[in-house]
């Protein structure tokens, strides 16, 4: 005999399971995402899916970042090297640009890295 | 037969339930992996540890960060730490103290410099300085004149001159200066990861600017590299390191200005006193990631024609050298090392490095 309370318990039990599921076995690849850290805090969290342009305030004035298909880039910055221009587009899990004048880092989560680390 | 039915039915809630918590154990179980980042040596520096506690992992990141930051002050050419008060005696006649620690450096920094028949010279400081290069965050916006150029390596001597490793001793003449770029990033480097075993930390990579040492695996798969492109952004070729290894690349893309249209990039050449021309980039794997550093500098002057013969007197034997034709040249140990991307593959020589 199964009581309400046993059926009740299933679908918690089965709830369970979908609520889970979703965040621990289904693949993490489905869009990249970026975070943008100043001074080492997260201040944007963007996905690589739409297209965008956006401006950052970081300690020497406004850097200029831009999405485009599923990649991010500096496209401008206030620092003397540019170090962080010629960093280039970035798409893959765990690429990183920084431009360290202006405390802006750009990392590229998502699926699992495919590199430990990037030698450059 | 009622208790038999209430116990099935225990049972088969306990299992649904259960499942929920066998997902939850595996993302308790997922790989314990500490990554701490910071700004070092005018570079982004990565810690990355497997397999330690995270609490642990990141002391100890972060007691890597406090010896970057004092190796940074210490080793700093131009200002008020051990190396800048050493190269503001240049020229008074003064004999500065060299403390032991930085004397061990300078010992083995001379004996890469002979090795190298001085295409890695931590004497070319006052050239460095003349170019503009010394201040990553405000490179030249154009080079120096010829006349310039002259006058500093005039007064330019071999490091292995300047330095005596029995007493202690270095005299700089006027307009000479010691700069350890080049070996100081490696050497940090190597005491970073000498600071992390001391701990027990017995799986790692520490990461400066993207010249690295991994020291064993990632549970149970060897730590994965990627070599970055030099000319287009992506990745040119996989690389894994399992045991302790450095991997180190010099590049001509990493600190540059152009000045009617020609590039200028910061590895200069002791012999012309100009940026090095023949090559794109170079990577050294080696244990010492002080050594691959070094190494990477050499022979990125040594170019296309005499990197071969470099490599061997530096005791070399997984390299790989991008030159401006496009030609990837490899060392048959790199060849064995390396995944290169697909369309890399057909520019691909192998040379051995035995002597012809």
């Amino acid at each position: 005999m199964i009581k309400a309370g046993d059926i009740f318990i299933l679908i918690l039990a089965v709830a369970g399971v979908g609520a889970t599921y979703g965040a621990l076995w289904a693949p993490r690849s489905v869009g990249h995402t970026a975070v943008i850290t100043v001074d080492h805090q997260v201040v944007r969290e963007l996905p690589l899916g739409t297209d965008v342009e956006l401006t950052i305030n970081g300690a020497i004035g406004d850097s200029r970042l831009a999405v485009d298909q599923g990649r991010i880039r500096f496209i401008d910055s206030p620092c003397p090297g540019r170090y962080c221009i010629h960093s280039g587009w970035l798409s893959r899990t765990g690429q990183v640009a920084a431009c360290l004048p202006n405390g802006i880092v750009v990392e590229i989560l998502g699926e699992e890295r495919e590199y430990d680390a990037i030698n450059l | 037969m009622r208790r038999t039915d209430t116990a099935q039915r225990g049972a088969a809630i306990a299992a649904l339930l259960i499942i929920p918590l066998i997902a939850l154990s595996g993302c308790s179980r997922a790989e314990p992996e500490t990554r701490i980042r910071f700004t070092a040596m005018g570079t982004l520096v990565e810690v990355t540890i497997f397999g330690t506690a995270e609490q642990e992992a990141e002391a100890a990141a972060r007691e890597v960060e406090a010896l970057f930051g004092d190796l940074q002050r210490r080793w700093d050419p131009w200002h008020d730490g051990q190396l800048g008060r050493i190269n503001a005696t240049a020229g008074t006649g003064q004999v500065p103290e060299v403390s032991i620690e930085l004397a061990d450096m300078l010992d083995r920094a001379a004996q890469i410099s002979r090795d190298s028949q001085g295409l890695f010279d931590p004497a070319i400081g006052g050239l460095i300085r003349l170019w503009g290069f010394q201040d990553g965050d405000n490179p030249p916006t154009e080079p120096p004149s010829a006349t310039e150029i002259e006058r500093a390596l005039d007064d330019s001597r071999p490091f292995t001159e300047l330095w005596d490793g029995r007493d202690r001793s270095l005299r700089l003449p006027a307009g000479t200066a010691i700069d350890l770029g080049g070996f100081a990033k490696g050497e940090a480097v190597d005491l970073a990861i000498e600071l992390i075993r001391a701990r027990g930390i017995t799986d790692a990579i520490v990461n400066a600017g993207g010249d690295l040492r991994a020291i064993g695996r990632h549970g149970d798969r060897n730590w994965r590299i990627g070599i970055r492109d030099p000319r287009d952004q992506d990745v040119l070729a996989a690389i894994e390191v399992a045991g302790d290894e450095s991997v180190f690349t010099s590049g001509d893309y990493e600190r540059y200005f152009i000045y009617d249209e020609r590039r200028y990039h910061h590895i200069l050449d002791p012999r012309d006193g100009q940026p090095s021309r023949g090559t794109v980039s170079v990577t050294v794997l080696h244990t010492e990631a002080a050594l691959a550093d070094a190494a990477a500098t050499a022979l990125f002057v040594a170019g296309p024609q005499q990197w071969e013969e470099t490599a061997r007197l530096l005791g070399l034997d997984r390299v790989m050298l991008i030159a401006d034709s496009g030609t990837i040249y490899l060392t048959p140990e790199m060849e064995k090392r390396v995944r290169l991307r697909e369309a890399a593959a057909s520019a691909v020589v192998v040379r051995s490095l035995e002597s012809h």
